[in-house]
């Protein structure tokens, strides 16, 4: 009964992150394996959650005060995948950090970070209350902070610092003015209440609530910060940015898009709308030009951003939810989370910033240069790896609610993505060696590690049956 | 040219975003409680059938079995009904106070800044201002449910006093590792309140002490409780900052 | 009609433009700690337009005391006050953060102008 609860993926990780400092002065060495211990918990608490959970939402009161006064969580088994990609994916970053990574920065300040970054995340995605989303938003944001600076990229961070401070306290006015217009701070009910408010009001309310998400979610326009600190990130950091922090706040925006702006307004998603597709078409062109490795994922981060909030909007513009066009933006979020996470721990591991640098290194350190090429394969959609089917389910369903802009706007961005990935994978095993440098020694539980995401990518590309029904209620048959 | 710009932008934002945000909001008089979560925060009803129906049966110093016994309404709102926003807030300030270390972190020995002596006013008004500084912050944080105040406001004047002692002679040195221990074991000890709400009625930081008469010190369940461990480590974490810039170790 | 006046004035429009001001200094301002300082001004912003949501005409504080023992329609809203306390918490973390940044900034650079960073960037 107790381990039902979903406060436990917040409240544990906190408690352990909590000890760090108590354990750092009497048992050194357990330092390194409480992190560890949380990502591990989570996931075998997801896993247990989500084998419960059903397609419909439970809210879980904290405190026990009714939901309408209180705070609330949500879950259910949509929720619980997305959060089960988020978590093991922390997870992998987490092991990544432990083994070879602990000696860049403060050992006690980092696994601190990583903890409290993963305890964040998940209460981002699960939190009905409006405020308390902002609570645990700059808690992800403090915590990316600290992650951004572990390889010393300062410049970054400050930007980073700024843009979010901007996002947060457009936030918090958001927030007060709708509580004060509505008297509620629950998602559910303040979205109930917008109706009998004016129309200029909701817009604004709208703009600030999306402009204050996009900072974290890497969308237009508050992502500057994005490129210099993927560029300057380490291994660990780099997948907690590109999987666990902008999973968390693009399922963030698709929630208080869902709940608090759901019942027909029409302007609010179509302006969503076109913020996604110029952010996607901005975040290809961008990565198109890029030379820098990490720099390339992250601008091609931020167009798949575009791509999952342009298809939410699309989802809700007309003011019923369109189901297959929502689970099909939900389906491609897991997948992205999970193949960037491969391709940015296998940049990670071949210690080489450009294209030219890396030449040939994929037929000097075989399995690696395999696992990179499973991440990259299911991010453009190669059949036989998850991406496939996510994109396979997008298009469809944008052709048929007779989005054709839409439709030719990803397929020409998808193009663009097929393009740069593939000639980074040219590079990696067909190009020359510019670098005398020896590759770094892979340890073998790294490599399991890579193996561990590129055989769920791969399941999910032969098998995409599970996750699909799960997320949508439909199945194989109804996809295609 | 760019000030310009900035400039326009200022004036354009202004006027854009207060004409479109003064449609929808309630200001100044025309703002009631009616109606609003506020309301039942204050009646102590939130958990009744119909909240801002529900009679208030608050009365001070007499009735005992109300919701969240604290008479300051913004502590059981902040302790009470909305924990969980406060328990996120104690963990920014914790990472907080982690960024810092982590960014001053050098493998090497650091030196401490040097400050200007401090001048003879400063050094003698510190030694007998000191246990008053501490006192006084130590009564704002116990007596959080009762007059505004708590655990935060608390822990900052304590924090105050460390500052002082840092600045009024260069001879002191912060216990890093005790203000460390005491962060997290009160951090530690916030989060396991929680935990055995959720073990003995299911929910988590439900308030399950007894209430007590409202206005008696002794009142409020969990609140004082919880506000003393959040002054503990308030005061920790941001007398830890301090000696972070100082540059101790 | 002059008190409505003054109202939105000072509820609204003041506030929002102490927050605007800080917006102001972030695009302009090209010394690190001015921007630090201009993050401050807009919290400072936001926190006043959230208290100032919270007004009631003629209100008491929100605690019950000797004088005030049981419930009045007239209490302050105390949520927003409760808001605040998490928002200036929150904003001082933040600060504590970027002005170490700021230093370390410094210490690895020797400059703390935006412009000259800019340079050595490249």
């Amino acid at each position: 009964m107790i381990m039902q609860n979903p406060v436990l993926l917040i409240a544990v990780p906190l408690l352990l992150a909590f000890l760090i400092p108590v354990f750092s002065s009497f048992f050194k060495g357990a330092v390194r394996f409480i992190p560890v211990l949380a990502g591990g918990f989570n996931v075998i608490a997801t896993a247990l959650l989500i084998s419960r959970a059903s397609g419909s939402v439970t809210v879980t009161e904290i405190g026990g005060w009714a939901s309408a006064y209180g705070i609330s969580l949500l879950f259910s088994s949509q929720i619980g995948y997305v959060i089960l990609a988020v978590n093991l994916t922390a997870l992998l970053a987490i092991f990544y950090y432990t083994l070879n990574e602990r000696d860049l920065g403060s050992p006690l300040a980092y696994p601190i970070a990583f903890t409290l970054a993963l305890s964040g995340a998940n209460g981002m995605i699960m939190t009905g209350d409006l405020f308390n989303l902002f609570v645990f938003m700059e808690m992800t944001a403090i915590a990316g902070y600290i992650i951004a600076v572990h390889k010393k990229g300062y410049l970054g961070t400050f930007r980073f610092v700024v843009l979010s401070s901007v996002g947060s306290a457009l936030f918090l006015m958001a927030t007060a003015a709708l509580y004060n217009a509505t008297g509620f701070l629950n998602m559910t009910l303040a979205g109930k209440s917008l109706g009998a408010l004016a129309a200029p009001f909701i817009s604004i309310i709208s703009v600030l609530f999306i402009m204050a998400l996009s900072s974290e979610a890497e969308l237009l326009p508050l992502n500057g910060w994005v490129a210099p600190v993927y560029k300057e990130s380490s291994g660990a950091g780099s997948v907690f940015f590109a999987s666990v922090f902008s999973g968390a706040a693009l399922f963030a925006v698709i929630k208080v898009m869902l709940i608090v702006f759901g019942n027909n307004y029409a302007y609010v998603h179509q302006g969503l709308l076109v913020l996604g597709l110029v952010t996607l078409a901005a975040g290809e062109a961008a990565a198109f030009k890029q030379s820098n490795l990490k720099k390339m994922v992250a601008y091609s981060s931020i167009a798949q951003s575009g791509l999952i909030i342009a298809a939410v909007a699309a989802a809700m513009r007309s003011g019923v939810l369109h189901n297959g066009l929502f689970s099909a933006a939900l389906f491609q979020l897991i997948n992205n989370i999970l193949a960037k996470a491969l391709v940015l721990l296998g940049i990670a591991l071949l210690g080489l910033a450009t294209l030219k640098e890396i030449g040939g290194a994929g037929t000097r350190k075989k399995w690696l240069g395999v696992f990179i090429s499973a991440g990259v394969l299911s991010l453009i959609g190669m059949p036989g790896f998850a991406g496939f089917w996510s994109k396979l389910f997008l298009v469809r369903e944008l052709v048929g609610s007779g989005m054709f802009v839409f439709t030719l706007v990803f397929l020409l961005a998808a193009l663009f993505e097929a393009y740069y990935y593939l000639r980074f994978l040219q590079s990696l095993f067909l190009g020359k060696s510019t670098t005398a440098a020896s590759l770094p020694k892979t340890s073998w539980v790294t490599t399991i590690l890579l193996f561990v995401l590129a055989a769920l990518i791969i399941l999910i590309g032969f098998a995409p049956d599970v996750i699909i029904r799960a997320i949508s209620g439909l199945s194989l048959g109804g996809v295609l | 040219m760019k000030k310009v710009i900035a400039f326009l932008l200022f004036l354009g934002l202004l006027f854009f975003l207060g004409t479109g945000l003064e449609q929808g909001l309630k200001l100044g008089d025309r703002n009631t409680l009616a109606g609003k979560a506020g309301e039942a925060y204050l009646k102590r009803t939130v958990n009744s059938a119909d909240p801002s129906a529900s009679p208030s049966r608050v009365e001070y110093s007499s009735e005992t079995d109300i919701e969240e016994n604290a008479a300051n309404t913004v502590t059981s709102v902040v302790v009470g009904y909305r924990s969980f926003d406060t328990l996120g807030e104690v963990t920014v300030l914790f990472l907080a106070a982690t960024g810092v270390m982590a960014l001053f972190f050098t493998s090497g020995k650091r030196k401490r800044l040097a400050l200007a002596k401090p001048n003879f006013i400063l050094s003698v008004s510190s030694g007998f201002l000191l246990p008053l500084i501490i006192l006084f912050g130590a009564y704002v944080f116990t007596h959080g449910h009762l007059t505004p105040g708590g655990g935060f406001q608390g822990g900052t004047i304590i924090a105050a006093a460390v500052l002082l002692l840092y600045m009024a002679g260069n001879a002191y040195k912060a216990p890093s590792t005790g203000l460390k221990i005491l962060e997290g074991l009160s951090g530690a000890g916030y989060l396991l309140i929680g935990l055995a709400g959720l073990l003995l009625t299911g929910f988590f930081l439900q308030n399950f002490l007894p209430q007590g008469r409202m206005g008696a010190l002794f009142s409020a369940g969990i609140i004082p409780v919880v506000y003393l461990l959040i002054g503990l480590k308030v005061s920790a974490e941001l007398s830890g900052i301090v000696s972070d810039y100082m540059g101790e170790d | 009609m002059g008190h409505e006046w003054l109202s939105l004035w000072s509820f609204l429009y003041g506030p929002l433009a102490i927050f605007l001001v800080g917006l102001y200094g972030l695009l302009t301002q090209k010394n690190l700690i001015k921007m630090a300082i201009s993050i401050n001004i807009m919290d400072y912003g936001v926190n006043l337009f959230i208290i100032s949501l919270g007004y009631v005409p003629s209100a008491e504080a929100p605690i019950y005391t000797e004088a005030v023992k049981t419930y009045l329609p007239v209490f302050a809203d105390p949520l927003p006050q409760a808001l605040v306390l998490t928002a200036i918490v929150i904003s001082v973390a933040v600060t504590a953060f970027i002005l170490a940044l700021t230093i370390k900034i410094h210490s690895q650079y020797g400059t703390t102008d935006l412009t000259k960073l800019g340079e050595m960037e490249l």
